[in-house]
């Protein structure tokens, strides 16, 4: 045995193996499926997609085997890889790489191997798809093409799952590096992240949430919700709880709360709860929670102390970023007092707001804020609360500023009135910090929310994203568009207002915006007021006046596929990071997005490359069905396009045969309600009204809606089914004949001798039933006497293949014998199986009935004789005037009837002779002797006949000598036909010449006379019976018609023969030709 | 050359039997005892003393062969006496059986009466011969 060799690229070879991910996966159907075709295809009992790894060949696909790999060292496959030509072994046990093998010598016994090299795009053998018998077979060039062809079609879906890994990969890092941004972002705010879900308790933070209460996330291990819970202040779980509640029904859009945790030093930290359920389950309950935790112990703790005492509150008041005011409750919160902090905050000296001098603390509010601030105030006021409301002002540089404010209202003793008294602190930067870590997470949610959403189609996610992305931005007009050369194509829009640009239209590139992402100046453009920008003066503001702009390139597998843009018709204000984060991930998740769609493009191609019809079936619970997916052959198939198959697959069930619908149907309902694969063969109608055979088969899958999806492939076998179909008529017409057949048959095991199957021909005359005549031995059978035939009979089958005809005899149940004419030919039938079909006839009737005839025969020759004796002898008698003298006339009457004795006679012996001869019942007394005595008798005895013609005979003797081995009595006989003849077609007068000589080994009797020939037409019958040149009702001359007959048996059965040639110069030649004995 | 003058005759069948008669006795000019079964030859041959007997083969009863066994039997022929059987059978198979009968030649049916007497003389001269 020969162990494959290692490739001289093994390493490379190794890591596209392992690199492929192909190895120790579990089954793939599109493997499967074709190996099952190869199997059909090449009628083998196993086809294998064979991985050759390190030390094994591991099995991707496996049909026959029950193994998943076994040794490389003893693989075909090992020796395949070495070539990009098939390796084709017809017989293993003639190869002397293979013939001891063990896969060869045991199980599963591979006699026939065909194997091509299944290569990577890079042209590296990962391994093979092959085909196995257990017979030696051959294998032709077409077979080999064939295979090389399904090689492709592997590899082809080997170099898509690399394609795909590829993407997936790309979308993994693009997924993981604007995850690593916003995290580096949110990082940097200083803010713990959290993700929780809200189902299964598991829960991640980030480090920086760990670092908050002092530890490290490792310390913290292993975590989840009971991490939060075990540091959560007991007093602090109730809001929290109250807040998440709150947030669960729908009450508040955010779940929002303030809470202590307990420090890894043992003290608490405050900390700002926040955080939105971006996921449900379907039953709608809280799935995915996202949200954050900030640090406000610093805030958490002022409020506190503030709470603590009036006095350390006034303490505080100096050290504090705070302000405090005592005002009275008009409209224009009139001061009284502002601590001098407020010019920190607002610009604006304490002094200017003391009594409105220069300015009303109201006119610096917000005015969106203002009636917000107003009503707070007076229900705490009117309710005997206090307040704590966040606004902004204005500052003096004209800026907005947050601000917190906490107040109550008191009685004055002093004044005897209510005034106003508080604290505000400056809270921009938490507010802003606030913000825009909201805006982000608005952001990320937005864009979470678009990719999550796959119900519907490429084009519907992209229109709704644009949608939902124009009105994130406050813009006017979304576009994706696409960019070949020059040629700005709009692919996909959504605009606020009307406007006159629909998908499909293109511009020159020159013209747009978007050229400044392709003159090298710009990667992206955040334009938030055109007019005050670099810009204003640019061409495209002539072509497009707009306000603001965005936009940014898409890029699709590395290359510029477009852009994604915005614009408005007025300015905005500025876009912040969050915005343009958003805007960078989202037509990143768009180039993913066209991405996948690619790839499943050129899978699409792919199965629309393939013979048949890939497709997935959808039946929902309400019983309608489609076709969510199928390839473009569906077409061929049931006539309907893709497109019109997604939305009902009901015009294909029309099309099916109505005799073979109910079938299938009740095919598919076995398999819903099973959940095993579905298979059936049934009928199609096309175009044309004829039907075709096709073969489905698909894998069912159940669907949460309570659907049921069939992913499979459907193909074209008419030709296999038709012939199928005729071989079965066939089959069944042979039965007939076979079980029909007046003749017995058997089918019998070369090899065992055992009866196969045999029909009720056989059977009848012995006896026995099947079953019993199944278990008899062959010699209960046929009788030893026979043993001898029999070993001459298989003999002779070994020889030529065939036996027989022989008669010998069977026995009977109950013993008696009949005689059986036997013949056979050795076939072999479709397994391989060497068989003999024997014909066995039962002779009784007709051996019955040659007994009978030769009864007949001697009757007949008794009972015609004895009266034509009486007949002929009294004629003679009066001819010889034994009675007396007759009359002339008399006499002529009596010559006539003589002669017709005679011919009476004549016809009777002829008849008897032929009869004899032909049954081989004439026995020949051979004897050596000479030749001229036996012709001078037959010349004799016919002297008397050519005498009434004046016929002269001419012998042309040179037989002095000759010696032949024959019957005398016969060899006149036949002589005497020839003679007869001649004389008979003779003119009057005419000689008729016999000439003997000797040629060589042989001797030649010619018999020559100078009639008129035979008629050309009449020749091939001139050695049959009862022929005769003319056969017509008035016939010339007398004859039986069995001379020649007669003379043709003779000469064969003394080993000579009989002849006939036309004399050049008219008339016939008879010769007869005898071997001549040498002295 | 002797001649052929005593010769005894068996055949049941009348027909033949009367043209037989007339070959041998008119034509031949021999004295001839014809009897129509091998009984009645048994009985009849007293001291005819044929030099020649002519036996048809298929008789009723008794057919040519028996009569000739009969006859041998009871010694009322002599080993001299030439035996002839007449017969439509020609089968090769017959004709050997009678040469085992000691049957000096067989006449097959049917025969030219003019030709009778002088074969009858030539097998009989032809074993006189010897």
């Amino acid at each position: 045995m020969k162990v494959p060799s290692t490739p001289e690229n093994e390493l490379e070879r190794q890591k596209a193996l392992d690199e492929s991910g192909l190895l120790d996966q579990a089954q793939d159907e599109r493997f499967d499926r074709i190996t099952r075709i190869a199997c059909q295809l090449f009628s083998v009992p196993i086809a294998l997609v064979s991985l050759i790894d390190r030390d094994r060949q591991w099995f991707k696909s496996c049909q026959g085997l029950s193994v998943s790999e076994t040794p490389r060292s003893i693989s075909f496959c090992g020796h395949t890889i070495h070539s990009d030509k098939p390796l084709i072994v017809e017989n293993a046990l003639n190869d002397e790489r293979f013939a001891d093998n063990p896969l060869v010598l045991g199980h599963p016994d591979i006699r026939f191997y065909a194997g091509t090299a299944l290569k990577t795009t890079d042209g590296l053998r990962l391994g093979t798809v092959c085909i196995i018998d257990q017979n030696p077979r051959h294998f032709s060039d077409k077979d080999a093409r064939l295979l090389i062809d399904l090689g492709r079609t592997i590899e082809t879906i080997i170099a898509a799952d690399a394609d795909v890994r590829t993407t997936y990969s790309t979308h993994e890092k693009i997924l993981l590096e604007s995850e690593k941004r916003a995290r580096l972002f949110i990082e940097a705010t200083g803010v713990g992240t959290w993700q929780w879900n809200v189902q299964t308790g598991e829960t991640i933070f980030n480090e920086r949430w760990a670092e908050m209460v002092g530890y490290t996330l490792e310390e913290l291990f292993p975590i989840s919700i009971d991490t939060w819970t075990r540091l959560v202040h007991p007093e602090d779980i109730a809001t929290s709880d109250a807040a998440l509640k709150r947030h669960f029904s729908g009450e508040n859009a955010f779940y929002d709360c303030k809470a202590r945790m307990l420090h890894k030093l043992g003290h608490w930290v405050w900390v700002h709860v926040r955080g939105q359920v971006f996921d449900w389950t379907p039953e709608g309950e809280p799935l995915l929670m996202y949200g954050t935790h900030t640090n406000i112990t610093s805030e958490m703790h002022a409020q506190e102390a503030l709470k603590t005492s009036r006095d350390e509150l006034n303490s505080l008041i100096s050290n504090m970023p705070g302000i405090t005011y005592r005002c009275l409750p008009d409209t224009k919160w009139t001061m009284l007092y502002i601590s001098t902090q407020i010019e920190n905050i607002s610009g604006y000296k304490a002094e200017e707001f003391i009594d409105n001098a220069c300015i009303s603390y109201a006119d610096l509010i917000y005015p969106e804020d203002s009636k917000r601030v107003n009503e707070a105030v007076h229900s705490a006021i009117n309710d005997g609360n206090r307040w704590h409301i966040q606004y902004r002002i204005l500052t003096r540089d004209n800026e907005w500023c947050w601000v917190e404010e906490r107040g109550r209202a008191i009685f004055d003793e002093a004044s005897q009135r209510d005034i106003l008294e508080g604290f505000i602190i400056d809270v921009t930067r938490e507010h802003e910090t606030e913000i825009s870590l909201s805006k982000y997470q608005n952001a990320l949610m937005l864009l979470n929310e678009l990719a999550l959403n796959t119900e519907q189609n490429i084009d519907q996610r992209l229109i709704h994203a644009l949608h939902v992305a124009r009105d994130y931005l406050d813009m006017d007009v979304a576009i994706l568009s696409q960019i070949e050369t020059d040629v700005y194509t709009v692919k996909s829009i959504s605009s606020r207002h009307d406007i006159d640009i629909k998908p499909g239209k293109q511009l020159d590139l020159g013209l747009t915006w978007c050229q400044l992402l392709f003159s090298g100046e710009e990667s992206e453009l955040f334009i938030a007021n055109i007019q005050s920008s670099n810009f204003s003066k640019h061409p495209c503001n002539e072509y497009f006046p707009i306000g603001a702009y965005i936009g940014v390139p898409v890029f699709v597998e590395g290359n510029v596929y477009g852009t994604l843009n915005f614009s408005r018709n007025e300015n905005r204000n500025d876009f912040d990071q969050s915005e343009r984060l958003f805007v960078g991930l989202m037509a990143r998740w768009i180039g993913g997005l066209l991405e996948s769609t690619l790839s499943s493009e050129r899978l699409y191609k792919l199965f629309n490359q393939l013979p048949g019809t890939v497709y997935q079936f959808r039946r929902y619970p309400n019983g309608h069905v489609t076709f969510p997916f199928s390839s473009e052959n569906i077409l061929m198939l049931y006539g309907i396009s893709s497109a019109q198959a997604k939305i009902s697959a009901q015009p294909a069930f029309e099309k099916i045969h109505p005799d073979d619908l109910e079938q299938t149907s009740a095919s598919i309902e076995a398999s819903a309600s099973t959940m095993t694969p579905w298979q059936a063969i049934y009928r199609v109608r096309k175009m044309d009204g004829t039907y075709r055979w096709v073969l489905g088969q698909s894998q069912p899958e159940r669907l949460s809606d309570g659907s049921i999806l069939w992913h499979g492939y459907i193909n074209d076998i008419d030709a296999q089914e038709q012939a199928r179909q005729a071989l079965e008529r066939n089959e069944k017409r042979l039965r007939g004949l076979f079980d029909f057949s007046p003749i017995g048959i058997a089918l019998i095991d070369f090899e065992t001798g055992q009866f196969i199957d045999l029909n009720a021909a056989l059977l009848l005359p012995t006896g026995y039933t099947r079953e019993e005549f199944l278990r008899l031995s062959y010699w209960e059978l046929t009788p030893k006497k026979y043993q001898a035939e029999e070993e001459k009979a298989l003999f002779d089958m070994q020889q030529t293949g065939r036996y027989g005809p022989f008669e010998k005899e069977y026995i009977r149940k109950d013993g008696s014998r009949y005689p059986i004419r036997l013949q056979g030919i050795l076939s072999t039938d479709p397994d391989g199986r060497k068989v003999i079909w024997s014909l066995i006839e039962d002779i009784s009737e007709p051996k019955r009935l040659e007994k009978m005839k030769d009864q007949f025969i001697a009757t007949v020759s008794h009972e015609l004789r004895t009266p034509l004796t009486s007949i002929n002898g009294s004629i003679s008698l009066l001819l010889g005037g034994v009675a007396g003298q007759l009359s002339e006339r008399g006499m002529s009457l009596l010559e006539n009837a003589a002669r017709n004795g005679k011919r009476l006679t004549n016809l009777i012996n002829d008849l008897l002779d032929i009869e004899k001869l032909v049954a081989g019942k004439m026995p020949m007394r051979m004897t050596v002797q000479p030749l001229a005595p036996l012709l001078d008798e037959a010349i004799d005895s016919v002297m008397n006949y050519a005498h009434q013609g004046m016929n002269k005979i001419l012998v042309d003797h040179n037989c002095n000598g000759v010696r032949v081995h024959v019957d005398g009595a016969r060899l006149i006989q036949a002589l005497n036909n020839l003679l007869s003849n001649a004389i008979k077609f003779s003119p009057d007068g005419k000689e008729v010449h016999v000439i003997t000589e000797v040629i060589g080994d042989d001797l030649l009797i010619s018999v020559r006379d100078h009639g008129s020939g035979i008629d050309p037409e009449f020749q091939k019958y001139l050695f049959k019976r009862f022929s005769q040149g003319d056969s017509s009702d008035t016939r010339r001359l007398p004859g039986t018609g069995l001379g020649l007959a007669i003379t043709r048996e003779i000469c064969d059965q003394m080993g000579g023969s009989v002849h006939f040639n036309n004399a050049k110069d008219g008339g016939s030649i008879f010769y007869i030709r005898l071997p001549v004995v040498k002295s | 050359m002797g001649q052929l003058k005593r010769v005894l005759y068996v055949d049941d069948d009348p027909d033949i039997r009367e043209i037989a008669t007339l070959a041998i006795r008119d034509v031949g000019g021999m004295e001839v005892l014809v009897c129509d079964s091998g009984k009645v030859a048994l009985e009849s041959i007293d001291k005819f003393d044929p030099q020649l007997i002519l036996l048809d083969v298929m008789m009723p009863e008794m057919d040519g062969p028996s009569t000739l066994r009969a006859l041998r039997a009871q010694k009322l022929i002599t080993d001299s006496t030439a035996v002839v059987f007449l017969t439509a059978k020609i089968q090769a198979e017959a004709l050997s059986d009678y040469q085992k009968l000691g049957v000096n030649d067989v006449i097959s049916k049917p025969f030219d009466p003019m030709m009778l007497a002088e074969k009858l003389q030539e097998i009989w001269s032809r074993l006189d011969d010897r």
